[in-house]
């Protein structure tokens, strides 16, 4: 959708190219490495500008001066959802429930942000018996 | 006045020169441009094929 209006205001084709895997650092690689012409375009996230540098040994690419930043596109935030039938309504609920239950409770992450947010979660308040083992 | 032609020249030169790069830049992009895009992780249920 961003690439079509992007080719829609040059004039010019605009080619996405899905290059998935290592938590962004494969995509990342590729335009650190390609001609620093303007023609290749990275949409970075937070993994590939904050986090892999410090997820991976010897990350493939410096965040810092690889790149050159042009826009902020877009924000994304995280929500806490438990499932509709689960008695717990609060964030409190939920401490309480977990550190009623140590070990028991379980946290479900789409990606290393959210997976990380649980870690957080976990040392701050919620079920210090997980923290880091989620 | 070899001095006043010289510097002339040069400053010609160098106001051609910043012109021919500002319409360089109007000119942008010129060809296809690449955006790479590395998310979501490769794993993602939405990765799937469809």
């Amino acid at each position: 959708m961003i690439g079509q209006k992007m080719s829609e205001d040059w004039g010019q084709p605009v080619v996405i190219e899905n290059r998935l895997g290592a938590n962004t650092v494969l995509g990342a690689q590729q335009v650190a490495k390609a001609a620093p012409d303007g023609y290749t375009l990275l949409m970075a996230i937070d993994s590939t500008l904050t986090m892999n540098q410090y997820l991976y040994r010897t990350p493939p690419y410096d965040p810092f001066n690889d790149f050159a930043p042009i826009t902020l596109t877009a924000k994304t935030m995280q929500l806490l959802i438990v499932n509709a039938a689960s008695d717990v309504k609060t964030v409190n609920d939920l401490i309480s429930r977990a550190k009623a239950q140590p070990g028991k409770l379980n946290y479900g992450a789409g990606t290393i942000t959210t997976k990380l947010t649980g870690y957080l979660f976990n040392k701050i308040g919620g079920d210090r018996d997980r923290a880091g083992s989620l | 006045m070899n001095a006043r032609l010289i510097a002339l020249a040069l400053l010609s030169g160098l106001a051609m020169g910043s012109a021919a790069a500002q319409e360089r830049a109007d000119a942008f992009p010129t060809r296809a441009i690449k955006i790479v895009v590395p998310f979501p992780p490769a794993d993602h249920p939405t990765c799937s094929p469809a």
